[in-house]
């Protein structure tokens, strides 16, 4: 079962990597060097808190385009060009074929993200290296900082969250529809907290049950997003990170299970 | 399904499937295509190397196993879709339509690999629009019209092997020769100056016919038997059915 | 895989099991979601904050990408405070600089150069800056509700209210809280001290200017100290002038037409040039008859003290 849900995965991260999906890793390396050349020039001492700023933010946008469009096209690519048929014939069960799915665009969202905290870090040793100054300017948070790892890896698990939500409207439903869902459900996911608040601002009691419901229902992505703290050397506890991903792991797998219903209940004909 | 449920791994594991007009991962070798496949199917290392080698060289694509599947042609990609069709040694095949696409010597090569599949003692299912091909191959055929079935049997019980008649073609002939024929000939039919097809019913003798036109200055070029094909057959099963769609298409099993 | 106990067509497990195995993950998400809000509570949202005041609207907006665009407001707030500084223009007002330093903090509330830089360039006398010195006073207060460690801020607005609006108990009392923060340096405290006894006085600003441009991290705070300094050091110079250039009046009855008389009396070793190497100018009309030049990096003066004349000898 492991073998096969393996090479599932394996194939759909051979796939990103033959679609030049990895391209845009030098695209990010380009635009943060080229930023951290500009903002030295445009702003007064600031370019560390910017260029950490810049290299979160950059990452999360790359991150979650390559969850969406890869993760909505995981299962409806296959079924639109009719490969599934063939797949499904061979000793493969519906389940492992969605985990594997799931895994292999895992595997190439933690390639992604890797590559990009490291150009990151590159960028920021260059400029220690060619400011020697920096260091002590940095009041706020070291330049090398560490806690930066903590916010890559509350990123990574928000994005495996926003493709098993990819992926399960793609066992369903076109790509663009799909796509359109996510996204709607990663802005929401940002807006989650207001929901469950909802009930002191209206009125009406059933709005308020209505938005409590919401709110668990739908994925609370703000919480991931630490990037501010860890520039702004605040702490992070392990706890937290470790609570925060752990909510994300298990919604993670709720949708990749009902993705695994869906699909199971299709009639491939 | 080989006395277990259809969709059973068990039953999965012994069959294998060519799909029509199949689309494989584009990004994807031969090569690579068939060993995912092979693992699939749990075959790994020298095993899975020896079988994919093995498959590639019979379907005759080895020479381009390294290259990407976009840019195989319609005739190879069915060639890898046979080739992935058996990586498991099946027992059982199906194979939708696997003659299309391809042009005549790979024609030639998918019947060879069929019959051979059959002298392994695997069971081929194949469906097919080209009857000629049916007939060669099977060893019992269904038809199905319109989605429906309508018959289906051992080919040699719905095709008597009797002639029906004769085929003649000579050359050379003068329009008074084949006056001389009368009624004999139930069709005659130009090929070219003085060419001329000719057919005539069971009951001629076509060594006295050949001889007697011969005598008057023509030359022989053929004499065929004219047999009931399944193609006949099929033709006057689908006209049975005046209301069924003319598109029908011949199952046969091999 | 090799499970013969698996059923159905479809791969596995029914329906039903797998909608439950579902359901229990999402139970377990949700319970360590409550989990984890009871220890690290988000802050709730405030409605009036999120539907009326333009930063918060924004910030909520962003969709967690708040903290590149407060870097972006901050650069147009460098822009825009440069550039009108630089501009020919006759009309400098900085109308933006205010709000766009506003919405740089209110988009990340933890921007450090933001508060410290945006209160220096808003105290800026005009038409070196807008000259609000009570934005910059507010700017800083929002810093410090911000991050109450901050004694910073504290301390930035001491130098406010010392070096522009020359309220030196105000001062006295800002540095005085910055030196009650855990983490502020020694000399705060002495700093308050001195500014209430001899605020105003030179030798006072002097030292505050010293320790600042002594203890801080950041290039541009001392750069902005080093600047200071130099132009306390020009008040030095042009009183000490002034002495020489009175002795001339009182000698011919007239002031002196240009600096080579007084070195050929040899009370002068060569052209006097301030800190920044530009010469000083003998303006018969100026306080004491002699100023800084126009062309100079140092000008204008502050103007509390070069209104205090009379030198010390």
């Amino acid at each position: 079962m492991g073998r096969v849900i393996g090479l599932v995965a394996y194939h759909v991260f051979k796939e990103s990597v033959r679609d030049k999906v990895l391209y845009n890793l030098v695209l990010f390396a380009v635009l943060m060097i080229g930023a951290s050349y500009l903002i030295g020039q445009l702003t007064a001492g600031q370019d560390v808190k910017i260029i950490k700023d810049l290299g979160l933010a950059a990452s999360s946008v790359f991150g979650l385009f390559i969850a969406v469009f890869i993760g909505v096209g995981l299962v409806w690519k296959e079924v639109d060009r009719r490969s599934v048929y063939n797949l499904l014939v061979k000793p493969v069960r519906r389940y492992e074929f969605i985990v594997g799915k799931f895994l292999g665009l895992a595997l190439t969202l933690a390639v992604n993200i890797a590559v990009m905290a490291a150009a990151l870090y590159a960028v920021l040793g260059l400029m220690t290296w060619l400011q020697p100054g920096l260091g002590k300017a940095a009041v706020e948070a070291p330049v090398m900082d560490p806690q930066l790892l903590k916010a890559f890896a509350l990123l990574y698990v928000q994005l495996l969250v926003v493709t098993s939500v990819a992926l399960f409207f793609s066992t369903f439903s076109g790509p663009m529809l799909s796509a359109a869902f996510t996204f709607g459900l990663y802005i929401v996911g940002h807006f989650n907290a207001d929901l469950a608040h909802f009930d002191s601002v209206v009125k009406s009691q059933a709005a308020g049950w209505l938005g409590k419901a919401l709110y668990y229902a739908l994925p609370n992505l703000a919480p991931f997003d630490v990037k501010a703290a860890v520039v702004h050397g605040q702490p992070v506890s392990a706890t937290y990170v470790a609570l925060t991903s752990g909510y994300g792991l298990l919604y993670a797998g709720a949708m990749i299970t009902l993705a695994v219903i869906v699909f199971s209940r299709r009639d491939f004909k | 399904m080989l006395g277990k449920p259809p969709g059973h791994p068990d039953v999965r594991r012994r069959v294998g499937y060519l799909p029509e007009a199949p689309y494989f991962y584009d990004y994807l070798s031969a090569e690579e295509l068939l060993n995912y496949f092979a693992g699939l199917f749990g075959l790994r290392g020298a095993a899975r190397t020896a079988r994919v080698s093995s498959l590639l060289d019979r379907v005759g694509i080895a020479g381009e196993r390294r290259l990407p599947l976009r840019k195989f042609s319609k005739g190879m990609l069915q060639r890898v879709g046979l080739a992935q069709a058996l990586l498991n040694e099946p027992e059982l095949v199906f194979l939708d339509e696997p003659m299309s696409g391809l042009d005549p010597l790979g024609r030639r090569d998918v019947r060879a690999l069929i019959l051979e599949l059959r002298d392994r003692g695997c069971t081929v299912f194949f469906s097919s629009h080209i009857l000629s091909d049916a007939e060669a191959l099977c060893s019992r055929v269904a038809i199905v019209v319109g989605g429906q079935l309508v018959t289906s049997g051992r080919l040699s019980d719905i095709l008597a092997f009797e002639v029906s008649g004769w085929e003649l073609v000579m050359t050379d002939l003068q329009p008074a020769a084949l006056e001389s024929l009368g009624s004999a000939a139930r069709k005659v039919t130009r090929i070219s100056e003085g060419r001329y097809t000719i057919e005539v019913g069971p009951e001629a003798e076509p060594e006295r016919l050949v001889g007697g036109l011969r005598s008057r200055g023509g030359r022989f070029v053929s004499l065929n038997p004219v047999r009931t094909t399944l193609e006949d057959y099929f033709v006057q099963q689908v006209e049975a059915r005046k209301t069924a769609p003319p598109a029908g298409r011949v199952m046969p099993e091999g | 895989m090799d499970a013969p106990a698996a059923r159905g067509l479809k791969g596995g497990v029914s329906a039903l099991s797998l909608l439950a195995v579902a359901a229990l993950l999402w139970g377990a998400a949700l319970a360590l979601q409550a989990y984890r809000e009871a220890r690290h509570p988000q802050p709730p949202v405030s409605s009036d904050v999120l539907y009326f005041r333009g930063g918060a609207a924004v910030s909520r907006a962003a969709l967690g990408f708040d903290a590149i665009l407060a870097d972006v407001y901050w650069i147009r707030a460098i822009q825009h405070f440069g550039g009108t500084r630089r501009s020919e223009s006759g009309d400098k007002t900085y109308a933006q600089l205010y709000p766009l330093l506003d919405l740089t903090t209110t988009l990340d509330p933890h921007f450090n150069v933001a508060y410290r830089f945006g209160a220096i360039f808003l105290a800026e006398e005009h038409p070196n800056g807008p000259g609000r010195t009570d934005q910059a006073i507010a700017l800083l207060e929002r810093g410090l509700a911000a991050d109450p460690e901050r004694w910073q801020y504290a301390q930035d607005a001491g130098f406010v209210h010392y070096w522009w609006r020359q309220d030196y108990k105000a001062a006295a009392e800002w540095f005085d809280r910055a030196s009650r923060i855990e983490g502020a340096p020694w000399w705060l405290r002495s700093m308050a001290a001195t500014t209430l006894a001899e605020g105003g006085d030179r030798q006072s600003s002097r030292q505050l200017w010293q320790q600042l441009y002594e203890t801080t991290d950041d290039a541009w705070v001392r750069d902005n100290a080093q600047l200071k300094l130099a132009q306390l050091r020009a008040l030095d110079d042009i009183d000490a002038l002034a002495v020489i250039v009175r002795r001339f009046v009182d000698a011919r009855g007239r002031p002196p037409a240009a600096w080579d008389e007084l070195v050929a009396m040899r009370w002068l070793a060569g052209i006097p040039r301030d800190p920044s190497g530009t010469p000083y100018e003998l303006k018969p009309d100026a306080q004491g008859g002699v100023a800084l030049s126009e062309r100079s990096s140092l000008s204008p003066l502050p103007p509390q003290f070069t209104r205090k004349t009379g030198p010390t000898t």
